[in-house]
């Protein structure tokens, strides 16, 4: 049973294809990646998951409701988590409070509720928040200022925020960029432990080939916004097309999709 | 009315539309390249004009009158260099906010120098020899010089066009409107490219005045009101266009003279005299543009700017320490009225500190944690004062009623402005807010039916048992203690830290289920009833209000209290309030030219106290406590 589907999703940019016609699914418990050199479109096809973006034709399906066009906030109300290139978190929080901002909205019936004014914020969801953060081991950093953490370290933090709903579904995009190897393999590891644990589906885009292909269950390829493979890893290193996109003749497309753009 | 009345008019708008065109231009080039919106721009203006009219009265004959105009740009293009030099150089890498404030400084500092050098009364320019006469046109007579004018506005815009386009100078202005830190990266002499600019686009401003010289005064009014408009022909034509500066300034012109030339019409029963609607149509026109179109007609959306403000601290319930002196303190205020006796005015600064207060708190709601600068909150106090001096005129309700409907009024507005000014953000942000609070002054000062106009509202006292000045104080310090700590209680609730969950990352409070835009209204319509029941305290403090309540300097006014409070604090802003009321009491009372000395004060602050009083002092705490 697969917990999104990607059904001929496509997106132009004035005259630049970004997506065409992809379609893929993520099963449950899934560990997928989405992988591809620059402009391939794999941002393009997370922020119109996460709602970023609206498609321009295609749709996406997430536990069984289409949910193309719909504001991030209300796809994250259904649950769906998402971690940023840049980690985002808000910095003149504490690591604590930038979890219980994320409780919060995950336990408000809908979000008019957050326009109560008069109870202090400071004490709600205080033990789960830190129960939260030890998972992703930042218990310790609770009180400190997001601002002064190191960008590893805000990484982790912005995790515990996605994982606060609960989610079904985590969206990461390149979760390692920006990390030094050793702490890659970390955040990885841990990742992996928390949606194993918690029957988490992951998708993923990531650069680092070592990362890709020690953890994903499965791989799919983008080149040009077209997809050109998917399988696990063996499959997709030893597909002469992926290859070529990675090492090859220095030309990211077959002239069947150049003819198109 | 005819068409040829319409065409005439139409004529008439477009010799407007050459100097409001010089100054858009001026201030569009100079933000493209530097990033600073120079408010000063309608200073540089107004000098121009003030010199122009000087040159062309000293020197005799046609040399002193063109060769006047002239001069008097070379001018104002040496104090822009000037300016750049010792000033603007030492903040390009400051928040955009203390850009913007110490450009208002020098308009504070370069009026009070035009009043010390030609004094108050407005100053008359002979008219131009060789074009005095007038030419006949749809049988009507149009003035020789105004069709100069129309002809010198295309031919400018063709200049610089040519020389952007053609020139190794136009290419580095281009270039450096689009990446300045990459022109820079590739060995341009970055200084003196942003110098050059800045001195052309003064010389611009003061071109576009001393053009002026033949058609009306100057007065020392011209440069708020020229700085509002070029602020309209910039947003309407899009940052950094000179096309659209150009072409903005025609529909800017044209709206405002067929608003004239319309004049009253009827409408049935009601009667509407469009000539009172010119500031009114203004706005209206650069409001439905950023709305339509967020970047100008022909703007393109601004590269991310670099110099990130620092982030806040976590905010902090009040130690013991700090709630036992704000306890004394309020005794001590709840005491004052048996001074009243001894010193009677202390009161009276009393109530006009406490109001300062609740003013400048409420600003910062949205300033600080909402990071929406704010440079009209002015309407909202004006909104609150007329509210209530309303209510008492048409309705003679009780003082109660009328502090009542402050707040309401002001909510309004807020309400209505707020939802507009949250799509946007920065100086975008910065000059819809100001675009708004001159409808509202442009309203309360337009429709005198209703609002007195000019000579305001009189005779609002507070009725019984709130008559006497140690009652309307108390009345006063209940307000303000209840508002202050009012709006504190909101941001300690999960409302406040949305509020600044939006501010901090728009992008994660939205993936986490917050919806940004309508926290953001929400704080800004609270923001804004909290400054109407400082507007309506204020009405009954005077007895008597006048459009001045929501003029723009008394938008800065508030502005400066938060910053030389200290933004990034919650406690901040009344102390920033209390020590700039009584600051700018005793300095007013001193000298004639206190504005120009509350410039001087704000330019120390931008580049001195950037973390202001509050911010400053409690760093000082922090350095102390870390060595322990």
């Amino acid at each position: 049973m697969s917990v999104l589907r990607v059904l001929h999703l496509s997106k132009a940019f004035g005259g630049v294809h970004a997506v065409e016609n992809v379609s893929f699914e993520v099963g449950e418990g899934e560990f997928l990646a989405l992988i591809g050199p620059n402009g391939a479109g794999k941002s393009t096809c997370f922020n119109m998951i996460n709602g970023q973006l609206a498609p321009d034709a295609g749709d996406i399906e997430f536990a069984g409701r289409s949910i193309a066009g719909w504001k991030p906030r209300d796809i994250w109300r259904l649950g769906v988590g998402r971690t940023f290139q840049v980690a985002a978190t808000f910095g003149s929080m504490t690591v604590a409070e930038n979890v219980q901002m994320a409780l919060k909205m995950a336990l408000v019936s809908h979000h008019g509720e957050i326009f109560r004014f008069g109870a202090a914020f400071a004490a709600r969801h205080r033990e789960r928040a830190v129960e939260l953060l030890a998972q992703v081991g930042m218990a310790d950093a609770a009180e400190r200022a997001c601002k002064e953490l190191a960008y590893g370290d805000v990484k982790r933090v912005e995790l515990a925020i996605a994982l606060a709903n609960e989610p079904r579904l985590l969206l990461m995009d390149e979760p390692t960029a920006g990390m030094a190897p050793r702490e890659r393999n970390d955040l990885i590891g841990l990742v992996k432990r928390l949606v194993i644990e918690r029957r988490i589906s992951v998708l993923f885009t990531e650069h680092s080939m070592d990362v890709v292909f020690a953890h994903a269950d499965r791989i799919i390829v983008l080149a040009r916004g077209v997809m050109i493979a998917e399988g696990d890893a063996k499959v997709i290193r030893d597909n002469p097309q992926v290859q070529q996109v990675y090492l090859g003749t220095g030309r990211t497309f077959t002239p069947h999709v150049e003819g198109r753009v | 009315m005819s068409l040829e009345a319409i065409l005439f008019q139409a004529l008439n708008g477009l010799a407007a539309a050459s100097s409001l065109f010089f100054v858009g231009a001026g201030l569009s080039l100079i933000f493209g390249v530097t990033r600073i919106i120079n408010i000063a721009h309608g200073s540089f203006y107004m000098l121009g004009l003030y010199l122009a009219a000087t040159f062309a009265t000293k020197l005799v004959g046609g040399l002193g009158f063109w060769g006047g105009i002239l001069a008097a740009a070379l001018v104002v293009a040496a104090l822009g260099a000037l300016v750049e030099l010792l000033l603007l150089r030492r903040i390009y890498q400051a928040p955009e906010l203390f850009q913007l404030l110490a450009t208002f400084a020098l308009v504070l500092i370069f009026n009070d120098m035009a009043q010390y050098v030609w004094g108050p009364e407005d100053l008359l320019g002979p008219r131009a020899p060789g074009l005095r006469g007038s030419v006949e046109i749809l049988g009507r007579n149009f003035p020789s010089y105004d069709l100069f004018l129309i002809a010198i506005g295309p031919l400018v815009l063709l200049l610089l066009h040519l020389m952007l386009a053609k020139t190794r100078f136009g290419r580095l202005i281009r270039a450096a409107t689009q990446d300045r830190e990459m022109v820079g990266a590739l060995g341009v002499n970055q200084a003196m490219l942003f110098t050059v600019v800045f001195a052309l686009g003064a010389f611009l401003a003061g071109f576009g005045g001393a053009l002026q010289v033949a058609r009306e005064p100057a007065n020392l009014g011209l440069d708020l009101v020229v700085i509002s408009d070029a602020f309209v022909v910039v947003v309407v034509g899009g940052m950094g266009s000179i096309t659209g500066a150009f072409l903005a300034a025609v529909i800017i012109a044209e709206v405002k003279a067929l608003c004239i030339g319309i004049g009253l019409v009827h409408f049935g029963a009601v009667a509407v005299n469009f000539s009172k609607l010119t500031l009114v149509a203004e706005f209206l026109v650069m409001a439905i543009v950023l709305i339509a179109r967020p970047y100008g007609l022909l703007g393109r959306p601004q590269g991310a700017v670099r110099n990130p403000a620092e982030i806040d601290d976590p905010i902090r319930p009040a130690t013991w320490p700090l709630k036992a002196a704000s306890a004394a303190l309020l005794i001590g205020l709840l005491l004052l009225p048996l001074a009243d006796k001894a010193s009677p005015y202390a009161l009276v600064l009393g109530i006009d500190v406490l109001i300062a207060i609740l003013f400048a708190t409420s600003l910062h709601f949205i300033m600080g944690p909402g990071g929406m600068h704010s440079f009209g909150h002015a309407a909202y106090f004006g909104l609150g004062a007329y509210g209530a001096a309303l209510m008492v005129k048409f309705l003679a309700v009780a003082t109660p009623v009328a502090l009542i409907a402050a707040p309401l009024a002001a909510l309004m507005g807020a309400l209505l402005f707020g939802w507009f000014a949250v799509r946007l953000s920065g100086v975008y942000l910065a000059m819809l807010t100001l675009a708004f609070a001159q409808i509202v002054w442009s309203i309360l000062f337009q429709w005198e039916e209703v609002t007195g106009g000019s000579n305001g509202i009189l005779g609002i006292w507070p009725q019984p048992p709130f008559d006497t000045r140690p009652a309307f104080y108390l009345l006063t310090l209940a307000l303000v203690v209840a508002g202050v700590l009012l709006l504190r209680c909101f941001l300690f609730a999960p409302f406040g830290y949305a509020i600044r969950a939006g501010r901090d990352s728009a992008l994660r409070a939205e993936s986490i289920g917050i919806n940004v835009k309508r926290v953001h209204w929400i704080a800004f319509a609270i923001a804004g009833a909290f400054a109407g029941i400082a507007g309506g305290a204020f009405a009954f403090a005077k007895g008597t209000i006048s459009p001045d309540v929501a003029w723009v300097s008394r938008s800065i006014d508030a502005m400066v209290m938060v910053l030389l409070g200290g933004i990034q604090t919650l406690a901040g802003p009344s102390v920033g309030a209390a020590v700039f009321t009584v600051l700018q009491d005793n300095v007013m009372r001193q000298t004639t030219f206190w504005r120009g000395l509350l410039g001087a004060v704000i330019l120390l602050l931008v580049l001195v106290f950037p973390g202001g009083i509050v911010g400053a002092l409690s760093k000082r705490m922090a350095a102390r406590r870390k060595p322990a």
